[in-house]
């Protein structure tokens, strides 16, 4: 199974817009602490939507999914899954 | 509907009130649909959110119509395309409504956004319809009235959101009875009635204290 964590954090400081550097956070802290908006979870989502040639189900555009790097990780793996 | 310069309205749910007690339905067909819940009262909840129009273009620059499709209703982006293709300043307008509406509502992150559009309302203001889990969420909260207003420069757009809930008054505690009403008097003084704070025997028979012994009053 692919691991995207460095996928991710590239994605985060590209489109992310956080007040807080990503290389500052850890897999688990809080990505709406560090400044993560809805909108910019939007720009998120598509920009790895690009990056893996995906779609993010419905199911999973709710808050909790890019709460943390380890839960957008685990999320894509699930997607990943679904989308093979 | 909020009117433009009128006082703001709080719905107390009286039918009888002076006021304008109206909910938005009524207002805008201008017939009482009947009481509302005299059981409840009003309360309102307040959401803003101020979101930047570059923000918007770079979102639109970058992922074009995906973009829109994700956050904003097909009738939105109608709204908001113009000959020179969508508006950013209206786009990041509605996109502040939303978020607005998220926070007074405590919704749950950008899924919600296609469940909240933004329409101009017969007047020509813009007003918040409801649909799918967010208008069932806000059903399920009280929701009867909302108001919305949106403003935006170059730079920035911002909204400010208002939902007025109808929630159930606060249950008041009854005391728990101390007396069954329905008991009869012999029942509840079976060895008579307290006159002046001591215990007599009923009208025309000894005026002595009451004796408690059950033995002494069957013989007599």
């Amino acid at each position: 199974m692919t691991d995207h964590t460095q996928l991710i954090r590239t994605v985060l400081a590209d489109h992310g817009r956080l007040a807080t550097p990503v290389d500052a956070l850890a897999d688990d802290d809080s990505l709406y602490e560090a400044g993560l908006t809805s909108h910019a979870s939007v720009n998120v989502m598509l920009a790895l939507e690009d990056a893996l040639d995906l779609e993010f189900p419905e199911q999973f555009l709710k808050r909790t999914t890019f709460e943390s790097i380890a839960n957008l990780r685990a999320v894509l793996s699930d997607v990943t899954a679904i989308d093979a | 509907m909020q009117r433009p310069n009128a006082a703001p309205v709080i719905d107390d749910g009286d039918v009888d009130a002076p006021g304008d007690g109206w909910d938005r339905t009524e207002r805008r067909t201008g017939e009482r649909r009947g009481s509302r819940r005299p059981w409840a009262q009003s309360t309102i909840r307040v959401g803003n959110h101020m979101a930047s129009v570059a923000d918007v273009a770079e979102s639109l620059d970058r992922f074009g119509d995906r973009f829109v499709r994700h956050v904003f209703t097909a009738a939105e982006a109608a709204t908001c395309s113009g000959p020179a293709g969508p508006s950013a300043e209206r786009l990041a307008a509605r996109l502040a409504a939303k978020e607005a509406v998220a926070k007074a509502l405590r919704l749950d992150g950008p899924a919600t956004y296609l469940d909240i559009e933004v329409r101009t309302d017969p007047d020509g203001g813009p007003e918040i319809a409801l649909t799918g889990d967010v208008e069932r969420h806000a059903e399920a909260m009280g929701v009867v009235d909302t108001s919305l207003s949106l403003t935006h420069d170059d730079d920035r757009a911002s909204a400010v959101f208002v939902a007025v809930l109808d929630t159930p008054l606060p249950s008041i505690p009854l005391p728990a009875p101390t007396l069954d009403p329905l008991a009869k008097l012999s029942d509840l003084f079976p060895a008579g009635i307290p006159v002046d704070g001591s215990l007599c025997r009923p009208h025309g028979t000894d005026h002595s204290p009451i004796h408690h012994d059950d033995t002494q009053d069957d013989d007599r």
